[in-house]
């Protein structure tokens, strides 16, 4: 992806995979190559987190950080991906970007559920309680409800043109609406949460060392390729499901000429 | 090996792996799911680009 | 447009429309309350402005689902899209329209449900003057909710779910303002013009948005 700004070719690269037949053949030469790659990165990343030593502050549940925090990152990462992808669905009609949207949405809100599960799980031991209302925890939790919107809509929507319209529209709006939802949660929360807080923020932030900063980094790389495995996956799948449905309405039509 | 806290650590891990080979595993098995249907449909005639219509028939 | 203004309202205050239902949903949100927290009326009095911002949220929400289904019911809605008029404007009108009828009467309501909260005046004042500003960016976001769902039989529900997480900022500042004006050391001001930009704010992004997604709907 390096070469975005030096190159027209890039672009048009990616021009050339909006045919979805040149799209499938690029994502199975890919996604075993991804796979493996995926699979190496977690073999070292949970090597390297298992054989880090303990923190002085948080005992053995920093080992909880090396799945909770790239979580976190590829829960962001995806939903500025499907912005992207709206842009291209609504800008350009890009078909494979309709497909990517509604592809990442359950991956999205899988990894946001995985951060908020493992974040609740490392908040016990280390603030004694499952859940606080501090902003990020706050703001992780609207992001899974904005999730589990999205995915509600692509499922009640059949017609794949409008519900990548709806989707990309919605997707948009709430990437528009993030920093507003981010700034009035910090707010709320300065009103409402004295300095408790900010003690356990530096718990939950301490300066990282290299012992756990290179297993976190290796998680945070293997989430990174999983989440792009997982993706192409995805569209693939949906590529033939849309694939199925118009062959299914041009036989429904066939059909109906012959009665 | 994860002290007193390993009530929490392998939860953690253990949705976690969960998660992800649930995620990995259902796609897997939708993609050969969708890949059967697509060629049932395709043997019966129904290419993506079918010369002529009026010769599809219906698959069952 | 005054045309389509005029008409909607009074669509919306014939018998069967939702102006009505959204005060008494209201009303039974309100009356709920009590028996979920005991009546104790020295709490009432504390959670009384939350109380009747997340009625009034709600109660807005109720009606939003057919802001433009029932016109893409009776074919209006293909009218609407196919006159010269620019859409945002229309969207906005028909915003408009709905929260004359559905906002509005949940805000002049809103005095007699603060008495049973056993608020102070003030507080019952603040809590009328932020709904007053605060609602209408409801609406407006809600329109972008309600045109994305318009084809969807049971797409109430879904709106709701899609439009709260965006509300939230709107809920935050209208119930920060609400207490700004009782509690002393709370800011007023600040979380009041905060939600004015927000309405503002909302009352462009929804009709460009929605007006696109229904023009862009029946092709």
């Amino acid at each position: 992806m390096s070469d975005v700004t030096t190159s027209t070719g890039f672009l048009g690269k990616v021009w050339d995979l909006a045919n979805p037949t040149r799209f499938l053949r690029f994502a199975n030469r890919l996604i075993p190559v991804l796979a493996i790659i995926t699979a190496l990165l977690f073999a070292a990343g949970l090597y390297l987190g298992f054989s880090a030593p303990q923190d002085y502050l948080q005992g053995a549940t920093v080992q909880i950080m090396f799945i909770h925090v790239p979580a976190m990152w590829v829960a962001m990462m995806t939903y500025s991906i499907m912005s992207i992808s709206a842009i291209g669905s609504l800008v350009w009609r890009h078909p494979l970007a309709d497909v990517a949207i509604r592809a990442a949405i359950p991956i999205g809100a899988a990894f946001t559920f995985l951060g908020l599960v493992t974040g609740s799980l490392w908040g016990k031991p280390m603030w004694g309680t499952w859940w606080v209302w501090d902003a990020r925890l706050t703001s992780v939790l609207i992001l899974f409800i904005i999730y589990a919107g999205l995915y509600a809509l692509s499922r009640a929507i059949d017609e794949p043109t409008t519900a990548a319209r709806s989707l990309a529209v919605i997707t948009l709006v709430g990437f528009i609406n993030i920093p507003i939802i981010k700034f009035s949660v910090d707010w709320w929360n300065t009103l409402h949460q004295p300095a408790s807080i900010s003690s356990l923020e530096r718990i939950a932030k301490p300066a990282l060392d290299v012992v756990f900063l290179y297993p976190l980094l290796t998680m945070a790389l293997a989430y990174s390729f999983l989440f792009f495995t997982l993706h192409l996956m995805g569209m693939r799948n949906e590529i033939f499901r849309r694939r199925i449905r118009s062959m299914r309405m041009l036989s429904a039509r066939a059909a109906d000429k012959g009665a | 090996m994860f002290g007193d806290h390993a009530a929490f650590i392998i939860p953690a891990y253990a949705i976690t792996a969960i998660v992800l080979i649930w995620l990995s595993v259902q796609s897997r098995i939708q993609y050969n799911a969708l890949r059967k249907e697509l060629k049932i449909l395709e043997d019966s005639g129904l290419g993506r680009r079918a010369k002529n219509p009026a010769t599809i028939k219906a698959p069952k | 447009m005054i045309a389509l203004l005029k008409r909607d309202l009074k669509l919306a205050f014939r018998v069967g429309g939702g102006a009505l239902t959204g005060v008494l949903f209201f009303l039974a949100v309100v009356t709920i309350v009590p028996f979920g927290i005991g009546p104790d009326l020295n709490l009432l009095a504390k959670i009384g402005p939350a109380i009747l911002w997340i009625a009034a949220l709600l109660a807005s929400l109720l009606g939003l689902d057919r802001l433009f289904q029932q016109d893409r019911e009776d074919g209006t809605l293909d009218l609407i899209i196919m006159q010269p008029h620019s859409m945002t404007a229309t969207v906005f009108i028909k915003c408009l329209a709905h929260w004359l009828a559905s906002g509005l009467p949940l805000i002049l309501a809103t005095p007699i449900f603060g008495l049973f909260m056993n608020m102070e005046p003030l507080a019952i004042a603040a809590v009328m003057a932020t709904l007053l500003v605060g609602t209408p960016a409801i609406t407006f976001i809600g329109a972008v909710g309600a045109a994305v769902t318009v084809s969807l039989p049971r797409g109430g529900l879904l709106l709701a779910v899609l439009i709260l997480p965006l509300v939230i900022p709107v809920l935050i500042f209208g119930v920060t303002a609400a207490y700004g004006a009782v509690e002393d050391p709370a800011p007023f001001t600040a979380p009041f013009l905060i939600l004015c930009a927000l309405t503002l704010f909302f009352s462009v992004l929804g009709p460009i948005t929605a007006g696109w997604v229904l023009r862009n709907s029946t092709d």
